[in-house]
């Protein structure tokens, strides 16, 4: 496995390090993109010094052989000038030529030498030695070949044989001017220099370019080896987000990567955690079928595992359960506290709670049950919950309780009333028949309002139950009606109300349950003698359409009902805060127990009332040929 | 297309009047039931027996329902069901994703 200094370069390559100095810390990425750009300044300054070289001494080479050449051209043409003067030994003519031709450029020296005797003419009249052809000597050395040397100071050096016919064998000496291409040479050198410095700059740039846009790469290829050696920490991969997109892309991919292994190791705890009852049989997936909510957490309350009910009833999002501390979720408190009793032995082994609030139902609560045990034989301590909702079955012990309390009170009253009146009227005996009939009357009513609230009662808790249900018959409205009229119109009388039938003058027989509808019918016309003060008036009148739908409206004149409670006053048990109606004796089950019943017939009850103005009640029952028209 | 929410105790039920016969129509209803199974915890019952029939989308609104109710553990309620709806369930196969009831009352009594 690589060492920290690998990824980073600190090191850096010996050629680095004498440059930079171990001061300098490469970043991944840098190691390539340095060594590329030193690799390529230096060969760009050995080439250009190479180059440099190679040309000044082609140059210098170029230039002595051009000097050579022109001088040997020039001396033999000299020469031959020379000879024609000496034969006609005419020593001012050469003495002449020999001028001109040193001040046409490049000679230094030019002489006409007699080999052993002295300088018969030169350029320079100074080195003339001998005057005169007379002062020539036959022992002149003897002719040779032209030479040609080459000094150490780039002059070029001709003797050139001279043959004359009577002066002997002479010399002429030429010497050029120093070779000139070492200027030219140092023009060339110094170029090379500019062009080096140049170059070197222009590499600089390109450096900077380079490693903008291949440094990524190359920091992504260190990652690459770094990965290879077998490095599989993510921080140790990831690369400076400075060195361009794919740099950027490259710790996006390390990072997904990452949040893979991640999940992947949650899923291994997940696992591990069903393994030991055998997660090869699909439990993991069976805990999620089930509606009860299973959450397994450790001794501090992070979670371990939750089925999908347990995220569900708490909110939590299943991917990122795992790990979770209920501390910091919205669980309450109070199952907070219960757990941690569990899981910490101070509440036992084994506890419940339920949290909720029964009042906040109406508005969506709930009301959830947690079942806490701790799991026995594991390495640490864990607990297992089960969590339940059990809002429903908190609401219906709740609706039986207050309909038994209800109920209670309700049976109460009439009984109290039979009692003392079958008191009274064994104590009158058959001494005081008035006593008596009077006692059997209120017995009698008693006994009629005790079987009306029992049967409501009845029919109550089988709307509860969900088996409340109608059998539907024929249903004579003329022979209802007249079971209404004699029930009722004693009770209107007796306080002195107009209670009115308005028939249509024929009645068609319906289909429905005929006890059902009476019954409905019986709480609406009751309630309205009820709540109608003495010298009121009741209307009950009855409306059938084309398809035999049945409309009962019934009126009064009583005290009213606010419109805000209207919509309230179908719902169970439920009565009027009104201190008009404090008096009035009901047990808030009819008008719930009516609607139940037109509803289970296809049809409604309506209410249409203001305080102190009467109210209007209307019920639908639909007829058979709506009913039809309606399946159709 | 008319969608009624009545309370049972802690139970709500959804009751569509009319056939979902439209994109709009299943949107709406896959709206409200959607809203309704993180309100209530998936407490609610869908009562079709208004509703005449359905076409593909309110199919796939219900089927999709089922499922973000399925993987809480917790079963999509129908109750009501009429005849030719019963058919369209069978005939698409996604009958068993759903659980029926024949009538409200039954319906609100699973969830004691």
């Amino acid at each position: 496995m690589p060492s920290e200094s690998e990824n980073t370069l600190s090191t850096g390559t010996p050629l680095i390090q004498r440059i930079f100095g171990n001061r300098i810390g490469l970043a991944r990425g840098e190691k390539f993109v340095a060594a590329t750009g030193m690799a390529f300044v230096s060969t760009l300054i050995f080439a250009l010094v190479t180059l440099s070289v190679l040309t000044t001494r082609s140059a210098d080479e170029m230039k002595t052989d051009l000097l050579t050449s022109n001088a040997i051209q020039l001396s033999t043409v000299l020469a031959s000038q020379a000879e024609i003067r000496i034969n006609e030994r005419d020593l001012s003519a050469l003495r002449r030529l020999l001028l001109d031709a040193a001040s046409a450029g490049n000679i230094e020296q030019c002489s006409v030498i007699v080999p052993g005797v002295g300088v018969l003419a030169s350029a320079d009249s100074k080195e003339t030695t001998i005057d005169t052809f007379d002062d020539l000597t036959a022992a002149a050395a003897p002719a040779s070949a032209r030479t040609v040397d080459l000094l150490e100071d780039g002059r070029v050096e001709i003797n050139e044989p001279l043959r004359t016919a009577e002066s002997g064998t002479l010399v002429l000496k030429l010497v050029t001017v120093p070779n000139q291409a070492a200027g030219f040479v140092g023009s060339i050198r110094l170029a090379s220099v500019a062009v080096g410095v140049t170059g070197l700059f222009a590499m600089l740039w390109i450096y900077r370019r380079f490693r903008s846009k291949l440094g990524g790469i190359s920091a992504v290829r260190d990652s690459l080896i770094a990965f290879g050696g077998g490095e599989r920490r993510t921080p140790c991969l990831v690369v400076s987000e400075s060195l361009g997109v794919e740099a950027a892309i490259w710790n996006t991919i390390l990072n997904e990567r990452e949040a893979v292994r991640q999940e992947s190791m949650n899923n291994e705890i997940r696992e591990s955690i069903l393994m030991q009852t055998g997660d090869g049989i699909g439990v993991a997936d069976a805990c999620n079928a089930l509606t009860q909510g299973i959450m397994v957490v450790d001794g501090d309350l992070h979670v371990l595992y939750a089925n999908g009910a347990a995220c569900s009833f708490l909110g939590f999002a299943r991917d990122s359960v795992v790990g979770l501390n209920l501390h910091t979720t919205s669980i309450d408190p109070v199952a907070i506290e219960a757990i941690e009793g569990v899981a910490s032995g101070a509440a036992g082994a084994r506890g419940n709670v339920e949290v909720g609030d029964l009042g906040k139902i109406q508005d969506g609560g709930t009301i959830l049950r947690f079942s806490i045990a701790q799991v026995p034989d594991a390495e640490d301590t864990r607990s297992i919950l089960m969590i339940q909702d059990i809002t429903q079955q908190r609401l219906s012990d709740e609706s039986r309780n207050s309909l038994m309390a209800q109920a209670t009170h309700e049976l109460r009253t009439p009984l109290t009333n039979i009692k003392l009146y079958v008191e009274e009227a064994i104590e009158a005996g058959s001494d005081d028949e008035a006593i008596r009939d009077t006692a059997l009357n209120v017995i009698n009513k008693e006994a009629r309002r005790l079987e009306r609230v029992i049967s409501d009662m009845m029919s109550v808790s089988e709307i509860e139950a969900g088996s409340l249900s109608i059998r539907s018959g024929d249903l004579r409205i003329d022979q209802m009606v007249d079971d209404l009229v004699a029930d009722y119109q004693p009770q209107a009388k007796e306080k002195s109300i107009a209670l009115d039938f308005d028939l249509p003058p024929k009645m068609p027989v319906l289909q429905g349950d005929r006890d059902r509808i009476g019954q409905a019918l019986h709480n609406l016309i009751g309630n309205a003698i009820k709540y109608t003060p003495e010298g009121g008036k009741v209307r009950v009148g009855f409306e059938f359409d084309e398809d035999d739908t049945m409309r009962v409206e019934v009126s009064d004149t009583g005290i009213g009902i606010d419109p805000a409670e209207c919509s309230k006053i179908f719902e169970k048990f439920y009565r009027a805060d009104d201190r008009r109606i404090v008096d009035v004796t009901g047990s808030g089950l009819g008008l719930a127990l009516a609607r139940e019943i037109a509803r289970l017939h296809g049809g409604d009850i309506t209410v249409d009332s203001a305080i102190d103005q009467g109210s209007t009640f209307t019920l639908t029952i639909p007829g058979t040929a709506a009913t039809q028209k309606k399946a159709a | 297309m008319r969608i009624e929410q009545k309370r049972h105790g802690a139970v709500t039920v959804i009751r569509p009047l009319g056939p979902v016969s439209n994109k709009g129509d299943a949107a709406r209803l896959a709206n409200e039931m959607s809203e309704l199974v993180k309100q209530t915890l998936g407490r609610f019952v869908l009562d079709a027996s208004e509703i005449t029939f359905i076409d593909s989308y309110g199919l796939e609104s219900l089927v999709d329902i089922s499922n973000e109710l399925g993987s809480s553990g917790k079963p999509f309620r129908i109750c009501g069901v009429c005849e030719t709806l019963r058919e369209v369930f069978a005939i698409t196969e996604v009958a068993p994703k759903f659980q029926q009831y024949e009538d409200v009352q039954t319906a609100v009594r699973s969830f004691l």
